[in-house]
Order: C-alpha cells, then structure tokens, then sequence
C-alpha cells in the first residue's frame, strides 16, 4: 500500500506537473533514450547486471511517458502499441537480467531496438 | 533542463521513502511535493533555450530554433581554468576547461626538436633541415618559438601547403575527367593563384569574392580573373550532345561546391527534394543556382602581363608552328573542302534544345542560347571536320560520302602522321592564355527554373536569385555591371559578409582540422543538421569571432593556433589521458598522425637533398612506374603522360604534379591523396600493404635513399656513428638512441656479408650512394649496406609520422 | 612504457596474450619484456570462430548507384499494368516519400519482358539473361529495407551499419573475428571496376573503432592491381630480408612508445605483409594465367564487360587463395553511365549497366560451381537501397529504402528459394523484412560467427557488428 502510494507519488510527479514544463517526450528525450539502449546493449554484453538493471529500469520508466504522450495525440493507436510492446520488452529484460540470463536478455534487447525502428519509420522526422 | 539529471533527482528522492504506515502516506505526498518544489526550483534556473522548447509536440521543434550553426556567432568569455599558468592564449582556457571538466590535467609542452619537427610538417608540408632545429633548439631567447613560428609563416612553403588543402575543396585537376579526360592547359594558373593568395595573407573575405565573383568586380585585374577559376573546375566532358544540360550541370556543380566549401552546407541535397534535414527548400537551391546562371568560362583570354612562362611558350610555339605551317596549311586546304558540311553534321550531332540554339541567328540569342553557343566554339576543333571527313571518306553508306574524299583522307592521315614528327617541338608546359568566368559581356541571365526532382528537363517555376529563407531574411543586392549581370558579386558579399553565421566557423574549423586531425566539428564540410555539433562551441565561436575581427586575417589565425599550449603539447602517451578520453577528443596529448601523401613525398625529397624549390608555374610529369599504363589512348592526340624532360620537374613538390583525372600519381595515390571529383573535405588515414611497398621497392624512393645516403656521407664523414648520427637529425631531428645505434651498426655488418654473397644473374651489382662528394678509398661494399641503411630508416614509421 | 596498460588494451582488444607469454631476443636491442613481446602476436591469426562455418570467402557485389530490381527480378504485373498512372495512395501508407508535391506516374519501360527460370521458378527480366540461368543457385532476399536519402550514407550503412562514418565495414568485423587464412595476401580485399577508388570512399572499408590492421586494401584496376612488388634497384632478397627485419625493430621500439596506437601496429603489420605478397601477389591477381575460355566467359574480351570481369576473374583467384572477404564496387559502364543511379533514362542506364555485370557474374557462379568453390564460398548481391515504381521525369526512379531485393548465392544458403516480398507494385515490403543489419547478422552466421558475441570493447563500450539490431534471417539458411 504505502509503496503503491510512492508508486503515484513519483507517477505524479513524472507525469503532471513536470512533464509540462520538463520532461518533454522531444528529440532531447529520444535521444537519450538512444544513448540508453546502445549502454544497455553494452552493458548486457559484457554482463555488468548492475548497470544493466538499473539501465532497464529507467528505460520501462520513459517508455511510460512516451505511452502517455501518444495516448494524448488520440489519432496514434500503433504508437501507443508500440511504446506498450516497448515497456513490455524492457519489463522482460529487467526479468532476464535479474535472473542472470543474459543471452535471452541480448535477444530481447536486440528485439527492442527493432521496435523503436519501427515506430521511427513513422514518427521520427528525420530518418 | 537535462534529462536525466531530472530523472536522478526524482529517483534520489524516492529512495529516500521509507515503509511504515500512516506516517509514510505523509512521507510520500512530501516526497511529491518534494520533487515538484525541485523541478520548480530547477525549472526557474533552467537554461534558457528549453524552455522555448516546452511545447509537447515534438514534431515542431526544429522549426522553433534555428540550427547552431545559423545563428550568430557569440563572443565567448575564455574561462576560468585550474592549471592557470598553462594558458598562454584563449584558446588553451577553452580547451583546457573541457580537459579539466574530466579530471586530468592537459600535457607539457614537447620538447624543442619535436616542436619544430611537427610545426615545420604542419606549416610547410616538409621535415626542418638539421640547421633549423639547431638553430631552433639553441635559441636561449625568450621568444624563440614565437620567431619560428614568424619565419614559418613568412615562407613561400606556407602557401604551398595552404594551396594544397584549398584545392582539395577546389576540386582542382588539369583535365576535365569523363572518359575524354581533356588537358585543361590553364588550370595551374589558379594554383598559383591560391599560392600567392596564401603567401600575401590575403584576406579571406577577399580571398571568397575573388574566386566568385573576381571577373565582375575587378575584370582588369589579371589577378582576379584567374582567381575564378574556382568555379571552373568543375567535371566536363567535351563529347557531351545535350548543352543545355550541360549548363544545367556546370551550374548545379559550381552551387554545390560553393554550399560545400564555404558554407559547410550539403546544398545540393535540395536540388531535387526539399533538404531532408535542413530548412532548406529545391526553391532556395535553385534561388542560389540562379546567381550562377549567367556563367560561362573563356579560356582564350591573353594575358595581360606576359611573365617569363608565356614568352618562353610563344617562342616554342612560335618554333613549331614555323616548322609545321607546310603541313598544316595542306590539312587546312584538305579539311576547307568539307569544312562547311563538316561543320553542319558536327552542330546536328546535338540534341534538339541545342540544335535550336546552335542554328539561330545571333541576332535572336537568348542568354542561354549566347551560353550554348559560346560553349560550342569552346569545344569545336578541326577534329570535328576531320572526322567528319574520315566518316565520309570511309562509310559507303554515309550520306556525305563522295569516292574523292577517300583519297583526301588518306592524304590527311599521312599529314597528321608527319605531324605527330614534330611533337617534341611543341610548348612542353604551361599554356598561352588564361581561363576566367565570364558572363560573355552580356549582363541579362538565362532564366532559373526549379527542376521537378531535379531533372533538367522538368523545369517548374522561375526564380530569382535568392538565398536560403530558413536561414537569413537578407535579400540579395545585385547591380550589374556593363557586362555582366553583378549576381555573383552578390552572392559573394553575402558569402564574405561577417554577418554570416557560418563562413567564418566552416573556416577556422577547416584550419583547426589541418592541425589537430579533426574539427571541432568533426563534419568538416557538413554543419547542417545531419552533420555533427561542435564538441567546443565556444571554442569555436571565439575563433571564427577573432577571425573576422582581425580582419579575416588568415595567417593571424595560424599563428594564434600554432602559439597556443595545445599546439605545443608533447604527444607521449599518458595512462591517466588515454583512460579518461582514448580517443584524445579532448586533447589532453598532442595527437599523432601520419602525414599526408604530399608530405611524405616532399619530405623525402628534402631529405635526399633533391628537392627544387621553384615555386609556382605549369604542372609537372615525373615518371611513373614501368608498369603502369595510362594507356596509348589520345586524348586530343596528347598522351595522358609525358614524362617531363627536364629531370628538375620530377623533384618538384607534389602539389605541382600534374592531376590528371584519370590518372592518379601512384606513389601519391596509396597515401589518401584528394579525390578530385569531388570537394575533397578530409584526408582519410589507411594503413596498407601497398604503401608499405610503394615506400620500399619504388625504385624512385630507392634513388631518393641513395641520394640521402651520399648527403649523409658528405656531410658527416667517414666514422660510421656520426654517419648514423647525421642521418637521425635528417629525418627525425633527433639522435640515435644507443640501442639503436648498436642495432643499426650490428645490421651493417650483417648486411656486407650479405652484398658480398649475393650475385645478381651472375653479375656483382650493388647500389651505392650517389653525389658522393669523395668516393675514394671506400668501400663499395660498405657503401651500398649503408644506402639499404638509410632506406630502411627512411622506410620507418617515425618519418612518416608528425609527433 | 607501461606493461600494464599495454596488456589490458591487447585483452580487450580481443589479441590477448595467448601462448606468447614469451621473450624473445631482438639483435640489438635485448630482450623484451613480456608485454611488448605481446606486440609480436599477429592479429591476423587465424581465429575459430563461435560455431562451425559454411563459408570460408565471402565476395560482397556493392552493386554501386542502387539498381531497381523491378528491372532486374521483380515482376509486378501490377505495376505493368498501371504504368502511366498516378500511384494509388494505399501503396503510399506509411511511408514519407521525398518530393513535394506528390509522386510522379508510375513507369515501367515497355522494353521489359519477365520469364520464370530454373526449377524454382525464380523470375529474370530480359536484362539478364546469363544470370537467369542460375536462377537456382540463388536466394533472393526481396524484403530488404534500410534508410536511403542519399547513396553516400546508405552505402555506409550498407558496409559499417551506420549513416555516420567512424564504425568498422562488415569485412573488418570479419577480419578481426577469424583472422587470416592467408598470411601472404591481405585477408580483406576491396577490387573495383572504375577508374578510381569508389568515390564513396575507404571509410566504406575501413576498420572504424577496429585495430587498423583489419582495414581493406583497396587493388588497382587493369593490368597492374598492386605496384612495386619488385625489389628496388638490384637489391638481393637476402638484403631486403635483413633490412625489413631491421626496419620491424625500429618501429617496435617506437611503438612500444604509445601502447594504444594500433595505426603504428598495423604498420608493421604491413610491411610484414607486403614482404610476403612479393611472392604471392604477382601470381594471385595475375589473369594471363587464366584460359582464353575462362577470359572469354567472364567477358574479358567485350568492352561491354571487361572492367567487371576482370575484376570478378580477380576475386575468383583470391577465393582459392583464401582471402576472407572480397568487397567489390562497380564502376560506370561509359563515359555517361557512371553507375546504377538511374534517376533519368533508365532503359539506356540499366541496360549498359546489366551488360557490364550480367555476363561476369554468371561466369564467377558458373567458374565458382565448376571448382568446388562454391560449397564454401558466399556471394552477395547488396546494393545501398532499390528504386520506386514511380518514375522521375518519365523514364527513372527514384530511391526506394521500403523495399528491394538482394540475393546471395552460395554455401549454407537455401538455394532456389524465395524470402519477403513487396506490395503488387514493388513500394514496400511486406512481411518480415530484412535490414542491413540482419544481412550481415546472416552473413556472420554462415561464417560460423553469432553477432552477439562478436564484440570489441571501445570507449567502454562493447560493440558488435549489428549496433544494437540485427536478426539471423534463418529461413535463407539450408
């Protein structure tokens, strides 16, 4: 209960207030995202579960937000899917790493990335 | 505000909640409240570009900012730095905050040979002689540096090498490409043009307006004439039967290489899109090929001041023109019997648009057809008539054909071989006339139309000169001249203006680049948005803001890089550097680089003693290797290469050698020379087996080895350690270590037992050193283990190498 | 000189120590020590790779200027059928095409005529008719996606799986995982077809983050693919042999100096090669040692074909020679056609352009079969994207990174087969598709190589091959 209630306390503060003056899901926000994967890739590779579970946690925590962001566009139902299959994959490489699997965790990493391929083909300004 | 700084506060914070009821429920709305009060906090300090940002869209974004590189250049405040007493000029605060921001300190200076060394390399392209490092190394004055760094930039050596990274950017070659690869005989004249640009530090804005627009602004100046050709040096080929798309291209080339190399900006990207990256439209591109539009090249204009080069020229002319008359008047009566049906067939080759203009009268003549026109005189030679009369004498089925003209051309074939007889009477370099930018008197322009998707044939609207909206509202101020339409002039000012955001930058990057092997933005020729950002922005603005302020003063802006901390730093590995910043980003160590393709050549050259030192003048054959064919092909009836017969031309620098498109120098080639195709931005650094190979079995180097190898001896004597000695301050400026001389002796003696078993086919040959002073007495055998010596050495890593 | 940094680098850059733990005695200079003797282990050993191989060679056809393969392999009726047309906007969904102002008509050339071959059935268009005769060797990929603004970020996307430059070329990967099978001849070999090197550059082979010994050596064109191979002005092989020995200490001992310089290793690695290839090399690009059959199937005595087969007949004796990777770039067909880029006059682009590379390859399949080389070689068909159905100024195409086909030929694969596809029109492809990086993905698999596990820490940061993507397409593999 009380972690539930710290739970929201952080959403809240990540989502409201904050989102619209900071945070914003912008190329900055991508980017380091970006820098996220390819250290999180890194750091899987070379088994550092540490920095690994820590990386993926904080990259299920901006896939959040960038669900929230594309639920407030209400016309972009497949980048709503993908930044849901996003948060999933980096849920399954938390899992993965937890548990020491690191080569599952390298499948699933390497299937995150094509993800956001995916929804840069439509979203990305720039390709 | 930075992202993930944000994120750490919120985590940080919310580690700091701890279970335990109703207290905790407390604890936790504290916990918000905390981190809202923070980003609020934050939010008030935030810098102040994000939160113009704060729009959640973030498809808008780039259109809200400008790029960096569109917006005014800053006047930066060097900071405040820790290790205060390393700091000799601004720039080393710049460099060194970024240094100390890591956690490790900058390195010491190098010591006095190995500064000379490289700032000889860098600055004049060639190793220091063992007089100038002593000098240098002695020097107890407490300006010592500061005076080399004067003599250095005094010397006609600094021009050279100058010249020879602007012509990378020039596209700079003495033919034309394309499979004709015609010789453009007037080219080299622009060489020398950025030499003396360079050697009189003329000013860059200068140096930009007279490469545009030289022939508008200043048309009696020879001076400027010859500085555009710039623009011509673009790509052609002479066979090509569509002119108007010629025109089309000339103009789409010269854009772009002017986007490239002044601008730093990818422009031709948008020639048949909207630029995918920048702002950018195919309406801007085409708004900057119009100042262009009017542009034709005349390369028959007599010089007006005959220097020593064309009295010399006409005279061999003049001698082979006296010798050859008989024959020539009896082609010309041959060729005058087809000349005018000749002459017709040869125009109908063209496609329809230029028919159309190659058969109007003149009085009707559009700009663009006074273009086509002026472009086919350029191009017409007899070769159009004698090959027409060759068609007509050998094709039955040709319509020109007559039984006569068979005998004719047979007449004419025996003629021409008895004038190929005289060849070697023939100018052997350089050339009569100049070739300028012209707009060919007339100050209306051809029309500009934009291309659907870029293809000439597609044009949609017309437009005028413009620049690019996105990235200035300035409108272009063209006032035409009695003879020409004044658009280039126009750009050039806005080009030369220090009011652009990009000139000055693109420039002292180029510069910064040549020294440190890598620009402070690394895409040295793209600061557009898919190029890379600054690594030091304020760097970079504070030297592209002292560069205009000083007057675009080119060889100010050397010498203030050349006298910095940085530049003088020692480049010895360091642990502590190489683990905080392995790839020297930050330029904690001097950075190691080997040399380029000229500098290599050069030096080894200097270092055999053989190096002429003219500067200037018409570009020069030295041989090739044996194997190398560039083929019997003619173009023009010229071979692609003659060896030049003076052996003084083989030893010239290399940017002198000629650049024949399709023929690459091959001792240059393997050493990541310019790719003359295209605006050479960067040389590549490869490390190959070829070039291992090129430095060690070319029998030139070889010679140049030997060379060396009797200068050592001259100069040092007979005793074999001051030989080794000499031959180190040669090449590296510095002496053997002991290890090293006793390996280098334990290998001379190898070596004797080796020259004295070996028989080549039965014969005792054996290589020795040449301009040996005094021969007597030595032995041959000793000789020739000293020249493999030297050669070996010579062949080492640290030669090639700036340190 | 610090021993300790010097070995954590040689582990790290995946050289190790190995069994070299030893010191050897260089005349001279003493003995070294157990670290700069590290200096003496040849990165270019042959390495084993993860699992067993089915390729030893891999020869990558860059087909340069992006060809449209609906000229080549793709027959859409579809599109035969709407030529002259505006495109329907369904094709379009999803996708942002680069002209303002709307798509051009759809262009198809009616010169075009499509066959089915072999037993698989695999569909050529007139423009190839030698190669449609080994319809059944081949796996096509007509899936492929990638990015493609312009040629020159996508071609080094093609070769490095990066628009910007600075990442190692497949063939640099390859070099550095598995080493040398050849320790006379450079072990990753660029060969081109035109004048000069592809103007696209040597970052296409460079060796990016990579010791800089595993880069491509780039060979000349025509007769004289690799100068100065003779020994200078009467010097006996005995003398060269002391003196490069010589010449190796000098630079060991200033390499010692700067531990992390692998340029000045792979320097000395090079004058080490370039001994060697003396010996080797003359033989190995020499083609006058080829039957006039051979010269005459691989085109060598038509204008129309020389410049490829030449340099195909080249990659042939390399194969056999054991070079592991052979990157070759087309040049231009003539004076005009410089390479595939038909933006305009498509027909006369392509049909000169299929003329110079149709009939080479066909005969390097054919000769490749007939030697037994086939079972352990791979050829790949690659190109920096494909074209668009619709047509630039009537008689082109335009870019097209949505969907293209690549084909590879060789050991491992399936032959005769078919994966991927796109729309009736040839836009986008359908289905799974297969990027740049699941190419090489593959490419590595046959090689014997998992491209998870091929990785070179740099900047403290380990790299693969695949960046971060990358999917082993293993339904092209047999």
């Amino acid at each position: 209960m009380v972690s539930k209630i710290i739970k929201i306390a952080l959403y809240l503060a990540l989502g409201f207030g904050a989102l619209t003056a900071q945070g914003e899901v912008d190329e900055d926000f991508m980017t380091t995202m970006e820098d996220l994967n390819k250290s999180l890739s890194s750091n899987i590779s070379v088994k550092d579960g540490k920095a690994a579970t820590a990386e993926a946690t904080e990259m299920e925590k901006m896939f959040v937000e960038v669900e929230a962001f594309f639920v407030k566009k209400t016309d972009a139902a497949d980048g709503v899917k993908w930044s849901q299959d996003s948060r999933e994959l980096s849920a399954a490489i938390l899992k993965s790493v937890v548990a020491g699997d690191f080569d599952t965790a390298q499948q699933q990493a390497t299937s995150l990335s094509k993800t956001c391929k995916a929804c840069h083909k439509i979203y990305k300004k720039k390709d | 505000m930075n992202r993930k700084a944000y994120l750490a506060v919120v985590l940080a914070l919310s580690a700091t909640v701890t279970v335990a009821g109703a207290a905790d429920e407390k604890a936790a709305a504290d916990t918000a409240a905390k981190a809202e009060a923070v980003l609020a906090g934050k939010t008030a300090t935030a810098s102040s570009g994000k939160t113009e940002v704060a729009k959640a869209n973030f498809e808008k974004n780039d259109a809200k900012l400008p790029l960096w590189s569109w917006q005014q250049v800053k006047s930066p405040v060097a900071p405040n730095v820790q290790q205060k007493n390393w700091v000799r000029t601004p720039i080393d605060a710049f460099v060194l905050a970024q240094i100390e921001a890591k956690g490790i300190k900058a390195s010491p200076d190098a010591d006095r040979a190995s500064l000379i060394r490289r700032a000889t390399l860098d600055v004049w392209g060639v190793i220091p002689t063992p007089e100038q490092v002593n000098e240098f190394v002695n020097d107890r004055s407490p300006d010592a540096y500061n005076k080399l760094v004067d003599r250095l930039l005094a010397s006609p050596q600094y021009g050279e090498r100058q010249a020879r990274r602007w012509l990378d950017l020039a596209r700079y070659a003495d033919s034309t490409g394309f499979q004709n690869d015609t010789t453009r005989p007037n080219m080299w004249r622009y060489r020398d043009y950025v030499i003396n640009a360079f050697n009189k530090d003329t000013p860059y804005d200068q140096f930009i307006k007279e490469q545009i627009a030289g022939d508008e602004i200043n048309p009696k100046d020879q001076n400027s004439l010859v500085a555009t050709g710039f623009l011509l040096n673009y790509p052609d080929n002479y066979n090509s039967r569509d002119l108007v798309q010629r025109h089309y291209q000339i103009q789409t080339d010269m854009t772009d290489t002017i986007g490239l190399a002044f601008l730093g900006t990818t422009v031709g990207c948008a020639r048949c899109h909207n630029h995918k990256n920048d702002k950018i439209t195919q309406k801007d591109y085409f708004s900057l090929q119009a100042f262009l539009a009017n542009t034709s090249v005349d390369e028959k204009i007599v010089p007006l001041v005959k220097g020593e080069q064309e009295i010399q020229w006409e005279k061999a002319q003049a001698k082979y023109q006296a010798a050859t008359k008989d024959i020539r008047d009896k082609q010309k009566a041959i060729l005058d019997t087809v000349r005018e049906a000749g002459v017709k067939y040869h125009k109908e080759r063209y496609l329809t648009d230029s028919r159309e203009a190659i058969f109007k009268a003149k009085e009707q003549w559009t700009p663009l057809d006074r273009w086509v026109n002026h472009r086919l005189e350029n191009i017409s030679t007899e070769r159009d008539v004698s090959g027409y009369l060759k068609r007509a004498a050998e094709d039955k089925n040709f319509e020109g054909h007559k039984p006569e003209l068979v005998e004719k051309w047979a007449e004419y074939e025996k003629l021409t071989a008895e004038l190929k007889k005289y060849d070697n009477l023939k100018p052997t370099a350089g050339s009569r006339y100049i070739s300028a930018a012209t707009e060919l008197g007339n100050p209306v322009a051809p029309p500009t139309h934009v291309r659907f998707t870029g293809v000439h044939e597609r044009p949609l609207d017309e437009v005028q000169p413009a620049f690019p909206a996105a990235l200035t509202d300035e409108k272009p101020v063209i006032v035409p001249t009695a003879t020409s339409s004044g658009r280039r002039t126009a750009l050039a000012n806005w080009i030369a203006s220090p009011k652009n955001p990009l000139t000055a930058r693109v420039y002292v990057n180029r510069v910064w680049n040549q020294y440190f092997g890598g620009g402070i933005v690394s895409t040295i020729s793209d600061f557009g948005k898919a190029g890379a950002k600054p690594t030091n922005p304020e760097l970079l603005d504070y030297l592209a803001d002292s560069f205009v302020k000083e007057g675009w003063d080119v060889k100010k802006l050397h010498k203030q890089i050349l006298l910095s901390s940085v530049y003088r730093q020692s480049s010895a590995h360091r642990d502590d550097a190489y683990k905080a910043d392995p790839d020297n980003k930050l330029l904690a160590v001097f950075p190691r680089r080997r040399l380029d393709a000229e500098q290599i050549r050069d030096s080894l050259l200097v270092a055999s003693g053989k190096i002429e030192d003219k500067v200037g003048g018409p570009s020069v054959f030295p041989p090739l290797p044996a194997n190398v064919n560039v083929g019997v092909n003619n173009f023009d009836n010229n071979p692609a290469w003659t060896v030049s017969k003076d052996w003084h031309d083989h030893n010239r620098r290399s940017i002198y050698v000629f650049t024949r498109r399709s023929v690459s120098y091959p001792m240059l080639e393997v050493f990541d020379p310019a790719n003359p195709q295209l605006v050479h931005s960067k040389r590549d650094v490869t490390t190959t087996p070829l070039q291992a190979l090129t430095l060690f079995n070319s029998d030139i180097v070889f010679g140049w080895s030997q060379a060396l190898a009797g200068r050592v001896i001259n100069e040092a004597g007979n005793d074999d350690s001051a030989r080794l000695d000499k031959l180190y301050q040669i090449l590296f400026a510095r002496s053997p270590e002991s290890s090293e001389k006793s390996a280098l002796r334990e290998f001379l003696s190898k070596q004797e037992k080796e020259i004295k078993n070996k028989t080549v086919d039965g014969k005792f040959e054996i290589s020795t050193p040449t301009g040996l002073k005094n021969a007597q007495g030595q032995d041959p055998v000793h000789l020739a283990a000293f020249v493999d010596l030297v050669h070996t050495v010579a062949n080492s890593s640290e030669f090639s190498y700036r340190f | 000189m610090n021993d300790k940094s010097r070995r954590e680098f040689l582990l790290k850059s995946g050289m190790g120590l190995g069994g070299a733990a030893l010191s050897g005695f260089i005349p001279g200079f003493g003995y070294l020590t157990a670290a700069s003797a590290a200096e003496l282990i040849d990165p270019l050993a042959p390495k084993a790779p993860h699992f067993p191989a089915k390729v030893k060679t891999v020869i990558w056809l860059h087909q340069n200027g992006a060809p449209s393969t609906l000229d080549l392999y793709d027959y859409k009726p579809e599109l035969v059928k709407l030529a002259g047309k505006p495109i329907p906007e369904s094709f379009l969904k999803g996708i942002k095409t680069s002209t303002q102002g709307g798509i051009t008509k759809l262009f198809n050339s009616p010169k075009r005529q499509f066959k089915q071959y072999g037993e698989s059935g695999a569909w050529f268009s007139d423009l190839l008719p030698n190669l449609a005769q080994h319809a059944d060797k081949m796996a096509f990929i007509k899936s492929s996606v990638t990015v493609g603004a312009t040629h020159d970020i996508s071609i080094l996307k093609l070769n490095t799986g990066d628009v910007n430059p600075g990442r190692p070329s497949l063939g640099a990967w390859i070099n550095y995982a598995l080493g040398s099978a050849n320790k006379d001849l450079p072990s990753y070999v660029v060969l081109y077809s035109g004048d000069r090197e592809p103007s696209a550059g040597s970052v296409n082979w460079s060796a990016g983050f990579l010791p800089a010994v595993y880069q491509g050596v780039a060979f000349r064109p025509g007769a004289s693919p690799i100068l100065h191979l003779d020994r200078p002005g009467g010097l006996a092989a005995s003398e060269q042999k002391n003196a490069l020995a010589l010449l190796k200490n000098l630079n060991l001992k200033r390499a010692a100096y700067y531990p992390e310089d692998t340029e000045l290793q792979a320097r000395i690695r090079a004058y080490e090669l370039a001994e060697r290839m003396q010996a080797t090399a003359p033989e190995a690009v020499d083609l006058s040692k080829e039957s006039e059959a051979t010269r005459e199937a691989y085109g060598l005595n038509d204008e129309a074909t020389k410049a490829y087969g030449e340099v195909l007949l080249r990659a042939r004796r390399l194969t056999e020679r054991g070079v592991r990777f052979i990157q070759v770039v087309n040049g231009g067909a003539d004076n005009e056609i410089t390479s595939w880029d038909a933006h305009n006059s498509l027909e006369e682009n392509h049909s000169k352009m299929a003329k110079l590379v149709d009939k080479p390859i066909a005969a390097l399949l054919a000769d490749l079969k007939e030697r037994g080389l086939l079972e352990t070689t791979l050829v790949v068909w690659a190109s920096e994207f494909g074209r668009t159905p619709w047509g630039e100024s009537g008689d082109g195409r335009d870019h097209n990174p949505w969907g293209y086909t690549q084909w590879v030929a060789g050991a491992g694969i399936k032959a005769g087969t078919t994966f991927g596809q796109t729309d009736e029109i040839g836009v986008q492809s359908q289905g799974q598709t297969v990027d740049t990086y699941d190419l090489h993905a593959t490419v590595l698999q046959l090689l014997g190589l998992n491209h998870l596990k091929t990785t070179f820490l740099h900047d403290g940061r380990s790299e693969r091959p695949t960046v971060v993507y990358g999917e082993v397409i293993k339904d092209l593999l047999a």
